[in-house]
């Protein structure tokens, strides 16, 4: 029944050539199907270009965003004379009326000044909005796709190319604080969903020439714009190449959010945890950028991606930079030791109470078997279902509306957890076992180590229900090989502590002064092969 | 892909790898309590083999034991010693299965479901080594520096729990002569000191070539120093008489320590020590045979195959003994002197030597 | 799909391996164990061992001992079981089927061995202790004088669990040192040497009660002597004393001294450091003990300035080097007449310090012993005198 190829694929390493090629070139087949039963759209209208007849421009227009009522197009004469017609289109909503209103309408409409080049002149439209040849289309593809990304076009009468002025201002939240990475000191502004606004955001922090912003536009039905920040002088070109090779292998319909990208770039595509860093904060991004790290953002989403992500990142809060050196470090010392505590706690009391009783120390031996005496579980299914429980609740506290909001997750523990000791159901020491080892866990601060340390958890404890310690140990073996195997961008992701570097740990377990800080990109040293295996790639792309 | 150890890696899996069984035991038991001073002498001849084996590996840089073979004796007799060594490396993957599902099977309390046991084991091996030698050996460089700070609780506990420490016991120091009892414990040479053989699968993959001589000598220094620690520990606690009849003396030493009537019992330590230890050990067994063998087939190393190679080791832990006894009675007695003997010290010399005429040799046809 | 379908299916062939044969079934919950808490081995009139155990276990009755947390949550009871056997191992598993849960020796706190089966020989008691796994090393090892079944079933005021009574005595020993703690590490490393090493274990009694107002349960009283491995006396409490003393191991207890002015005064002794020489002359060996001694004043009555003439310190030292000498001495003819045996480890040290020269005489060491000269020569410091410096009468 177990194959060798089933083997091979379950160890993740070299399968079955053939049969990956045909499960490939099946999906690959159904996409293209998919694509040609699509209704045609404007992409069919390819290479077709603007005649010099306005009345016939903006019938092609028309049809194009015919069903928008949203698409408003206004006729106006430039500089005031009737002779001249033009017609102004764009999406309503996209531009602000009054900018719209003064700067463009007014100034095409108002008459000519002295000195100013003829109005029947492309060039003095032109000119009065300070519009370049760089903006001036003639292929009606480009046309409406600038004018879906919110610009306003200018057809004229007797002009086969169309102006276009960029003047968009859609509307987007206030800047606020961030909701996942509360700080106590520091800044808390955070990301909002404006790529334009996030980018100046780093910018405030980073006033040099060497930062670069390279933008891409990715997502064939979204056209959503997608910026690499880096420093060009501290950043790793190897790595930078290979990000830009990846991005560019990225065919997809839509990118809604960052993490859409995410999945696409990442050195291991199905990973728990994921190797690239994310964060909401422009002053955590503009650090990392500063350490010679590259920062991803897409347009739409208030997350900002950096690469290359190591694990002690995962445990680092923005707020350690904000205070003192030793006290920061103390706590930090206490995150490794919370989350250690919070994936082994419950497998270690189980496999102690279960299989290694004489490992106790004498008196709580007695307490133990006190307040087990009733219980009807054996303790691993008594341990998980405490879990469970715990994690029920936590997701239910995330979706409850505000205004029962404490109640329910202060009283729902307590309450339960009390009235399930007092009918006899599950033990004291359980309960407390199991909202400690919750808790701790919520002591991280990256969320995906959360998320991952739930499931890394409930693993270790089956190992040690029916195993022990032994089997705890194994539970905890496999799971940090597989932590030490992971790679970002070929940089190891569990440096420093792997390739036992001690000059990079300053600022991992141990927090050193600022002064005492270099920000050198250590994992240039530390760095591989940066290429991915092809083995690895994402699977269903053309 | 080309993978990379550096020095302190190999450092790290040179001494985890002998270490991480001989630290159960009571070694060098015919010396009695002088079995420290016994394992500290002994580190001369562990340096010595390493001397040998790096002089191999200079001879023939970026290769590893099984092209040496080939290289220095000729297809065919290299080749069949080639074999010889990719068996050997899975006999001893399979003796240290053996014996670390034994301990653990005692220690731990395990009386049935030794299946599971067996699978949850070499699982976890199997996965570990089908990630590569490289984070095989990340793991154990960090794990030393773990060990070392267990390692110093431990001690300190020990030494501060009252009634327990009697220094006399490890009076008188040879008392029938010095001779005697070092020569007696000729084995300790193969083991642990001849468990260093594989390192000579690891020479070509470190990074920084030159600091290899000071990585192996290091280790088998820190090895020997922490060994005799251990073994006075022992004698000091138990008492030499109790500690060579006892199976294993470090779990009753451990269990002697009792501070603020609470910090009872430390066994947690030994089993999970234990299990990384066996993790370490069998899988480091495992990469060299499961690379042997793909150098000798020209096959990429791949899951599948170290697949199958744990399943051999497993089944042929199960048939090389019927029982502890005989499997400790052919580990202390047969293999040293029939197996481990010629691989790990008989074979090398003469490969060493012959090389030389051969080198000599070559010299002589350019001159 | 069908190799999605395999790996499924493989996954479940996996747990399903796991769950049916795994040590799940065979592994017990703490609160299904019967964990043994003390141990008492008897030897009876008709040939066979017999042993007691104390069990602590769960029970659903709520409240069993003690204060329980929750109405609802059961409670422990602290029953005893006996088992009689020919052999010491086949006693000890003899009543497993009767108490209906599988018995854990881990936590045991102490193991008591009877006047008979001392006599008999404790060989195989430790043996068989020693070779079960969970066994811990440092469990006390007691002879009692009698049957040691008493001992375990007396009912304490102050715990249902007797062995966590002796359990503290023996901890406050550790500390006080007035008898001997002998671990079962110690006792087997002391079996199984070659070199004549006589084994000595602590002996504990139910003490008779004086009168109503005293609660006490047990003594420590004195120590057991062993040859071989079979016991073959008592030792009382002074001479006890005695040998802490000689091992170094005295700790803290108090001694009377009468001063020579007719007042009394008492020291309490703050720590001994013991050093044995040995020097063999003509194959014959001599010993030299030599005790360093401090304490402190405990009370005293009469006219005494401490603080003008420290020199008064000097008399109470020399009277308490006295009292040292005479209890060490007494202790070495006790061994070297009574029970005639070298129980001091004098024959120990000469191994250790001249071992070529014991060789020679190792067979005959005990018959030796008894004609050994060992001189006892103690020195007593005085450190403080408590928070007076002068008597308040």
């Amino acid at each position: 029944m177990l194959s060798f190829s089933l083997i091979k694929k379950l160890l993740g390493r070299g399968g079955d050539k053939a049969s990956s090629q045909k499960s490939s070139k099946a999906y690959d087949e159904g996409l293209r199907n998919s694509n040609e039963n699509r209704p045609k759209d404007n992409d069919n209208t390819g290479g077709r270009k603007l005649t010099t007849n306005l009345q016939e421009n903006e019938a092609i227009l028309k049809q194009i965003f015919s069903n928008c009522f949203d698409f408003v197009i206004r006729d106006i004469n430039i500089a005031n004379n009737p002779a001249y017609k033009a017609k102004v289109m764009y999406l309503d909503n996209m531009i602000p009326q009054e900018i719209l209103e003064d700067n463009v309408i007014n100034t095409l409409t108002s008459s000519p000044a002295q000195g100013s080049p003829e109005p029947s002149n492309l060039e003095y439209t032109m000119s009065l909005l300070g519009i370049g040849f760089d903006n001036t289309y003639e292929d009606v593809n480009k046309v409406s796709e600038a004018i879906t990304e919110g610009s306003v076009v200018i057809l004229i009468n007797g002009a086969s190319t169309a102006l276009v002025a960029s003047m968009m201002n859609p509307p987007s939240r206030a800047i606020g604080e961030p909701e996942a990475e509360k700080t106590s000191r520091g800044p808390r502004e955070s990301f909002i969903e404006n790529l334009s606004v996030n980018v100046t955001l780093i910018r405030k922090k980073i006033k040099s020439v060497n930062l670069k912003t390279e933008m891409y536009k990715l997502g064939v039905e979204t056209k959503t714009s997608v910026v690499i920040c880096y420093m060009e002088n501290l950043t790793d070109k190897e790595i930078l190449q290979e990000l830009k090779r990846r991005l560019d292998d990225i065919k997809i319909d839509m990118v809604l959010d960052a993490n859409y990208i995410l999945e696409h770039i990442q050195d291991q595509p199905l990973s728990i945890i994921p190797t690239i860093f994310q964060t909401e904060k422009p002053d955590v991004v503009a650090g990392k950028l500063l350490e010679g790290k590259i920062a991803v953002m897409v347009d739409g989403s208030p997350i900002a991606l950096t690469l290359p992500a190591t694990f002690s990142e995962l445990m680092i809060s923005s707020d350690d930079y904000y205070q003192g050196a030793i006290v920061v470090s103390i706590i930090r010392m206490a995150r490794y030791f919370a989350f250690m505590v919070s994936l082994t706690l419950p497998a270690l009391y189980v496999s102690l109470i279960t299989f290694h009783s004489e490992l106790l120390p004498a008196r709580l031996v007695t307490t133990v078997v006190r307040s087990r005496a009733t219980v009807p579980f054996n303790a691993m299914v008594e341990s998980i279902l405490m879990m469970v429980t715990f994690n029920i609740l936590q997701e239910a506290d995330i979706r409850i509306p505000k205004s029962m909001g404490q109640a329910v997750s202060v009283v729902g523990a307590l309450v339960l957890g009390q009235a399930a000791v007092s009918a006899g159901i599950v033990s004291a020491p359980m309960v407390i076992i199991a909202a400690f080892a919750g808790i701790s866990g919520l002591a991280i601060p990256e969320l995906e180590m959360q998320r991952a340390l739930i499931h890394m958890r409930i693993l270790v404890l089956i190992a040690a229900g029916f195993l022990g310690l032994v089997g705890t140990t194994c539970a905890v073996l496999i799971i940090f090989i597989y932590l030490i195997s992971q790679r970002s961008f070929g940089v190891p992701f569990m440096a420093p502590f792997c390739p036992v570097d001690f000059k990079a740990m300053v600022d991992t377990i141990v927090r050193a002064p600022i002064w005492m800080m270099k920000h050198k990109p250590y994992f240039t040293k530390w760095k591989e092969k940066v290429n991915r295996q092809e083995g690895k790639k994402p699977k269903g792309e053309d | 892909m080309e993978e990379k150890i550096s020095s302190y890696e190999l450092f790290s899996v040179i001494f985890l790898v002998p270490y991480g069984s001989a630290v159960f035991f009571f070694n060098a038991a015919e010396a009695e309590q002088s079995s420290w001073l016994v394992i500290l002498i002994y580190i001369i001849p562990g340096l010595l083999l390493q001397y040998i084996y790096i002089s191999l590996y200079r001879n023939y840089p970026e290769e590893t034991i099984i092209n040496w073979m080939v290289d220095i004796f000729g297809r065919l007799l290299g080749g069949i010693l080639a074999i010889l060594y990719a068996v050997y490396f899975a006999y001893i993957a399979a003796r240290v299965f053996r014996d670390f599902i034994t301990i653990i099977k005692i220690v731990a309390g395990f009386s049935n479901s030794v299946i599971i046991l067996n699978i949850v084991l070499l699982g976890t091996v199997v996965y570990g080594v089908s990630k590569g030698v490289e984070n095989m050996c990340r793991l154990a460089s960090s794990f030393f520096l773990i060990l070392n700070m267990v390692a110093i609780i431990l001690l300190l506990l020990f030494f501060s729990t009252p009634n327990i420490v009697h220094w006399h016991n490890l009076l008188p120091i040879f008392p029938k002569g010095i001779v005697k009892p070092v020569l007696k414990s000729w084995r300790l040479v193969t083991f642990p000191y001849g468990e260093t053989i594989i390192a000579t699968m690891l020479y070509s993959k470190v990074n920084n070539q030159n600091k290899i001589k000071r990585a192996a000598f290091a280790a088998i220094i820190v090895e020997g120093v922490m060994l005799a620690f251990i073994s006075i520990c022992y004698i000091i606690g138990l008492g030499a008489n109790f500690a060579s009849k006892a199976n294993f003396p470090l779990m009753g030493t451990l269990r002697l320590i009792r501070i603020a009537g609470f910090l009872d019992r430390m066994d947690l330590f030994i089993i999970v020590i234990l299990t990384v230890n066996a993790f370490i050990k069998i899988g480091m067994f495992m990469y060299c045979a499961v690379a042997s063998t793909s150098q000798i087939l020209g096959i990429k190393i791949n899951g599948a195959l170290v697949f199958t190679m744990g399943v051999i080791i497993s089944v042929a832990a199960y048939y090389i003994a019927e029982n502890f006894i005989q499997h400790l009675y052919i580990g202390l007695d047969f293999t040293p002197k029939y197996i481990h003997f010629p691989m790990q010290i008989f074979i090398p010399v003469l490969a060493l030597i012959v090389s030389h005429f051969k080198k000599g040799s070559r010299k002589k046809k350019l001159a | 799909m069908k190799e999605k379908l395999k790996k499924i299916a493989s996954l479940f062939i996996i747990i399903g391996i796991m769950v049916t044969t795994t040590s799940c079934q065979s592994k017990v919950d703490i609160q299904d164990l019967a964990i043994v808490m003390a141990m008492a081995v008897d030897y009876n009139d008709q040939g066979k061992y017999r042993v007691v155990y104390q069990i602590f276990t769960a029970s659903t009755f709520p409240g069993g001992s003690g204060v329980s947390l929750e109405s609802s949550s059961g409670g422990v009871v602290v029953p005893t079981f006996q088992g009689i056997g020919g052999t010491l191992a086949e006693a000890m598993h003899d009543m497993e089927e009767r108490i209906g849960k599988k018995i854990h020796f881990g936590q045991i706190k102490v193991v008591i061995i009877g006047q008979k089966a001392g006599e008999r020989g404790i060989s195989p008691i430790i043996d068989a202790l020693s070779r079960l796994p969970e066994i811990k090393t440092n469990v006390p090892i007691y002879v009692t004088k009698g049957e040691a079944k008493k001992i375990i079933t007396q009912k304490t005021h102050e715990d249902t669990i007797t062995a966590n009574v002796i359990d503290n005595m023996v901890l406050r020993q550790i500390y006080a040192g007035m008898h001997p703690v002998v671990y079962l590490a110690h006792i087997a490393d002391e079996l199984s040497s070659k070199h004549n090493v006589v084994p000595v274990l602590g002996v504990i009694n139910t003490s008779e009660k004086i009168n109503v107002s005293d609660s006490s349960i047990f003594k420590l009283d004195g120590m057991a002597v062993f040859r071989e491995d079979k016991l073959i006396g008592y030792l009382d409490q002074k001479i006890t004393l005695g040998y802490q003393y000689i091992k170094g191991d005295a700790k803290v207890f108090t001694t009377p001294v009468r001063l020579r002015d007719g007042h009394k005064a008492t020291l309490r002794l703050h720590g001994c450091k013991s050093k044995i020489k040995t020097v063999i002359t003509n194959g014959k060996p001599e010993v030299y003990i030599n005790l360093d001694v401090k304490s402190i004043l405990m009370d005293i009555t009469g006219e005494r300035d401490f603080l003008k003439n420290p020199e008064l310190l000097q008399e109470l030292e020399s009277l308490h080097e006295k009292m040292v000498k005479d209890t060490v001495n007494e202790t070495i003819r006790a061994a070297k007449e009574d029970v005639k045996i070298d129980f001091l480890g004098v024959g120990d040290v000469i191994y250790r310090q001249h071992p070529k020269e014991y060789e020679k005489i190792k067979d005959k060491w005990q018959e030796l012993f008894l004609d050994v000269p060992i001189k006892v020569t103690v020195n007593v410091i005085v450190k403080d005198t408590g928070l007076l410096y002068k008597p308040i009468y």
